[in-house]
């Protein structure tokens, strides 16, 4: 039996399903009616009620602490004024507001608005940081009148020590307007903090959290009525440095308030445990968003407190070149230990009288006694006999002229000057008796303190690591975390670190720099910054400023060296023992925390290898 | 094969006015909760235009492959097995969003139960006319389709989606009630699944919350009521006019899934009574056109398919703006053409196709004249030769 009798059937339940179709749209066309046409005031009503205000709940940023776990950076909460944008009724009349009552700077707010103005009007705009009492309960008492200011607890970085290992950690600020043009700010907006300097802005990444939100409805009038939702901020990473604050102090406070700086490192690991830069800033003035005038003191002073030192500038390295020339004589072979060179006070060479620092002379000396008392004589000739290009080459294989790739931005590279450079450069040839002077590291070589502790590292161990600031997760990376290691014979490595001992233990030029108990090796410098006609023409003040520079480079103990040290000072005088005591203050800080004393009562300064690490 | 007729113009005039609607409605409802979710405003929208150009692709394959191959039982059973072993699958596949419903495609996901609300209306279309005979009977007839079609509305409603297993039942039981089923065995069908709704819904926490809050929004205006309060408010707000397209401010914070299930509420909102009334008309002219199309296409099974793939597409949209006006409680269906939804729009897209291909296929034999003849023209050609299965 068919299901049909015949398609009237089907004609006659399409009827039925046509006037279910219908009542279906008369039903939602007379709902319709009455949502949109009915009770349209209603719900425009509570349409209008319907107010939703997006808090931020900025994520702290993660902590950095030294090497031992203390705490260097940190955040604080502080109450920051807020204008919620879209609560805005008349923008005029709340910049009145905040001038006259609150003696805000009409400029500055509006500079933050403009910033802000490009993204959608739900997000606020922090107009002041970190208020006070009095402004706080200013605003609270006018709340009913300005819905669209509010107050919120938000984090913001400090830096506990002030200025202490100020270029190390860097400061944060406002992401800049061409910042976010570029790729590496793609996921930051105006008004977001971001590191800027230091460690804070290579790892920025690591340390930004991710900021919360909470949003609510709140009434025509600002007042809270309802959460919606939360999502609760995330601190950002912890960052631990391998700095020691204990000798970043001690560096800092014995360089003072003259241009210097000191660098330490751990040649096994490339731990850098100090990276001292004087004179410094203090970033919480960048934390709480300095003005123009405290910004423009800063970049205006002459002393340049912004410049990380260590890494940024760069001078002639005078006398501790002298290392590195040994190593290239001994290597390429041209001298031996026993090669012995007659200093009479100056040698005459192409034409030009080149003289020793010690006027009389130090006679008959081997490489040995030429280290240790630092004479020019021996390295002029030795020079002479290199020739520029092998002197380059040599600078270039410990790291002279190149970056480090320290873990900072804007490491200057130096100059290591060769015969192409000449050329390129200076569109001559170079003269053989340039060679002279680049012999006893004067002339166009500049070097960072950084490159030459680095080189006086691989003259010491033979080994050469990145040097970094941040210790890794994983501490037994060793091929990660090496260079290629250049390869030099090991006797020869050796004559010079006993040359350098003999500087500091055994009346050499480093005298300075000894520590009772831990066997110190160094080298001093001295390079003079202006000519003598120069100076007699400048003002005692202006003469100061530019008085030679001083340094000194070292390691310790002498066999297996446990640290490498570089101090550099602007105005440091001659001869290298300010530079050399500095040192010495530092390597006996190292030592004292260092030394293990053994049952029996015997010192033991050298097992110490790693126990440092948290 | 008899005489090629045009595709039906008034239906792809309609389908692709509500697709343009659609996208217009998409990009003005989805710019803030794009922003949200993936940090690019034009995000959401793009992808649905995708998925649109996917969906004409569809339709135009479907439009040309000959209907009469889909009466053919391999591919019905196929379809059938298919759809059925995607929805098994899915319920081993891990939980997104709390359910399982969709399976992870690469950058795409695919949501078996569309296919499936298809398939059923495929099987019902060929169990009409293949057993039309034995239909009527209970056990012979109607229980062997109960069974199938129960089993794929039980998978649907386990990964839990009522809304689209609703759906499906509703298509297949408009099918069942065009093709002649008997009224007391309709009536059965209706008092046999008031215990299932029962256990279904006022069992369920949240299905029971939301019958409450249809019932009642106010009582509980931020927690269950929430979402409806909101869908009126907007609704409502939008007063004659609307408040001009992507000027409304509801679907930036307050209503949830403005582009999705809840994208009508944006269209009352933004244009008002008239813009909604609009939308009601296009479907409706979609409904007349689909149900002429089918009403003469050239045999039976076109007839039911054509007309089974019109129900299956207007009444989730009926239900859709039903739900987002409260005339039904809220749960989970979006609108046909519409909403944001790569499977539903593929689908979708590919079953107009489907009826295209039937408009095509020539004049019916179920036309004005063939009624004067009295049902012989079923009679004799219905079911033995000519061209009642000319396409099998």
């Amino acid at each position: 039996m068919p299901i049909y009798q015949d398609n009237r059937e089907l004609l006659q339940r399409m009827r039925w399903l046509q006037v279910i179709c219908v009542l279906v749209f008369i039903g939602l066309f007379a709902k319709l009616w009455s949502l949109t046409v009915l009770d349209f005031e209603l719900y425009k009503n509570l349409a209008e009620r319907n107010r939703v205000r997006t808090i931020p709940e900025l994520a702290p940023r993660g902590l950095i602490n030294d090497r031992e776990g203390r705490v260097l950076v940190d955040n604080v909460y502080g109450f920051n004024l807020l204008l919620y944008r879209d609560e805005v009724q008349d923008l005029n009349e709340t910049l009145n507001f905040l001038v006259d009552g609150l003696g805000l700077d009409r400029k500055t707010i509006q500079e933050r608005l403009k910033d802000t103005g490009q993204y959608d009007i739900y997000r606020a705009t922090v107009l002041k940081e970190n208020l006070t009492m009095e402004e706080n309960a200013y605003l609270l008492a006018r709340k009913a009148e300005h819905p669209e200011l509010g107050i919120l607890k938000q984090p913001r970085r400090i830096y506990r020590y002030g200025s202490l290992a100020a270029h190390v950690a860097g400061y944060v600020g406002e992401v800049s307007r061409e910042q976010l043009k570029q790729s590496e700010f793609g996921a930051n907006r105006a008004g977001d903090i971001v590191g800027q300097f230091g460690v804070e802005r290579t790892y920025d990444q690591d340390l930004t959290g991710q900021d919360g939100r909470r949003r609510v409805l709140v009434d025509a009038l600002g007042k809270f009525l309802q959460d919606l939702d939360h999502v609760e901020p995330v601190r950002g990473k912890e960052l631990t440095l391998t700095i020691d604050l204990d000798l970043q102090a001690e560096a800092e406070s014995h360089l003072g308030e003259d241009p210097g700086a000191v660098i330490a490192f751990d040649p096994n690991t490339g731990e850098i445990l100090v990276m001292a830069s004087r004179p410094a800033f203090d970033p919480n003035q960048f934390a709480l968003r300095m003005t123009q005038t405290e910004w423009d003191q800063l970049v205006g002073n002459p002393d340049a407190p912004m410049q990380n030192r260590t890494i940024q500038s760069t001078s002639s390295p005078g006398s501790t070149f002298k290392i590195v020339m040994a190593l290239a004589g001994l290597e390429k072979g041209i001298i031996d230990n026993d090669t012995s060179v007659y200093c009479g006070g100056s040698v005459d060479l192409y034409g030009n009288r080149f003289h020793c620092w010690k006027t009389g002379g130090h006679g008959h000396v081997t490489l040995q006694e030429a280290l240790q008392h630092s004479c020019n004589v021996y390295f002029y000739l030795l020079g002479q006999k290199l020739g520029v290009q092998e002197i380059a080459a040599f600078s270039r294989r410990l790291g002279l002229g190149g970056s480090l790739g320290i873990d900072l931005l804007g490491e200057a590279l130096g100059l290591v000057p060769s015969e192409e450079w000449k050329r390129e450069v200076r569109g001559e040839p170079w003269y053989a008796g340039e060679t002279i002077s680049l012999a006893i590291g004067q002339g166009p070589l500049l070097v960072t303190p950084a490159q030459l502790a680095r080189a006086v590292g691989i003259v010491a161990t033979g080994k050469a690591p990145n040097l970094h600031l941040v210790l890794t997760d994983t501490p037994d990376a060793p091929e990660q975390s090496f260079m290629q290691t250049p390869e030099f014979s090991q006797e020869n490595l050796d004559l010079i670190r006993d040359a350098m001992w003999s500087s500091v233990n055994d009346g050499g030029t480093g005298q300075a720099a000894r520590v009772a108990g831990f066997d110190v090796a160094g080298k001093t410098g001295t390079v003079q910054t202006i000519s003598l006609e120069t100076r007699q023409r400048l003002s005692e003040e202006e003469a100061a400023r530019f008085e030679s520079n001083a340094w000194f480079v070292g390691f310790a103990p002498r066999n297996d060296p446990e640290i490498i040290v570089a101090v550099m000072m602007q105005r440091g005088g001659s001869g290298g023992s300010a530079a050399a005591t500095i040192a010495r203050e530092i390597l006996r800080v190292y030592y004292e925390k260092h030394k293990k004393v053994q049952p029996d009562g015997m010192e033991l300064a050298f097992q110490i290898k790693s126990k440092q690490r948290m | 094969m008899g005489n090629k007729i045009p595709y039906d113009q008034g239906l792809i005039a309609v389908v692709l006015a509500l697709v343009g609607f659609g996208l217009i409605m998409v990009f003005s409802a989805s710019t803030v909760v794009s922003g949200e979710l993936h940090g690019s405003q034009s995000r959401i929208f793009t992808r649905q235009l995708v998925l649109v150009i996917v969906g004409l692709l569809a339709l135009m394959v479907t439009m040309r492959i000959d209907y009469h191959f889909y009466r053919r039982a391999e591919v019905v059973y196929c379809t059938l097995l298919g759809s059925g072993a995607l929805l098994v699958y899915i319920l081993f596949t891990p939980i997104a969003s709390g359910v399982h419903r969709w399976i992870r495609l690469g950058p795409a996901s695919f949501q078996p139960s569309e296919l499936a609300k298809l398939a059923v209306v495929l099987f019902t279309a060929f169990y009409l006319v293949t057993r039309q005979k034995q239909f009527h009977f209970f056990w012979r007839g109607l229980v062997p389709y109960l069974i199938v079609v129960g089993a794929v509305i039980l998978l649907v409603l386990a990964e839990p989606d009522l809304g689209t297993a609703a759906s499906i039942a509703l298509s297949a039981s408009l099918l069942l009630f065009l093709g002649g089923l008997r009224y007391r065995y309709l009536l059965g069908l209706m008092l046999i699944s008031l215990p299932a709704l029962y256990f279904l819904v006022v069992r369920v926490p949240y299905r029971l919350n939301r019958i409450l809050a249809f019932i009642d929004p106010e009582k509980d205006p931020y927690g269950i009521g929430y979402q409806i309060r909101q869908s009126l408010i907007a609704v409502g707000s939008g007063g004659w006019n609307g408040l001009g397209y992507a000027q409304g401010t509801q679907k930036l914070f307050f209503l949830p899934e403005p582009h999705t299930d809840f994208i009508y509420a944006v269209v009352g909102e933004e244009l008002g009574f008239l813009g909604s009334v609009a939308m009601i008309v296009l479907f409706s002219l979609l409904f007349w056109r689909g149900a002429r199309i089918a009403m003469r296409a050239d045999t039976p099974f076109g007839t039911y398919l054509g007309l089974g793939i019109v129900c299956m597409i207007v009444f989730q949209a009926f239900i859709n703006m039903s739900m987002v006006t409260s005339l039904l409680p809220t749960k989970g269906l979006p609108l046909p053409f519409v909403s944001v939804g790569g499977s539903s729009m593929i689908i979708t897209m590919a079953a107009v196709g489907i009826l295209l291909n039937i408009s095509r296929q020539g004049s019916g034999w179920v036309t004005p004249d063939s009624q004067s003849k009295d049902g012989s023209f079923f009679g004799s050609s219905g079911e033995g030769g000519g061209r009642y299965s000319k396409g099998v």
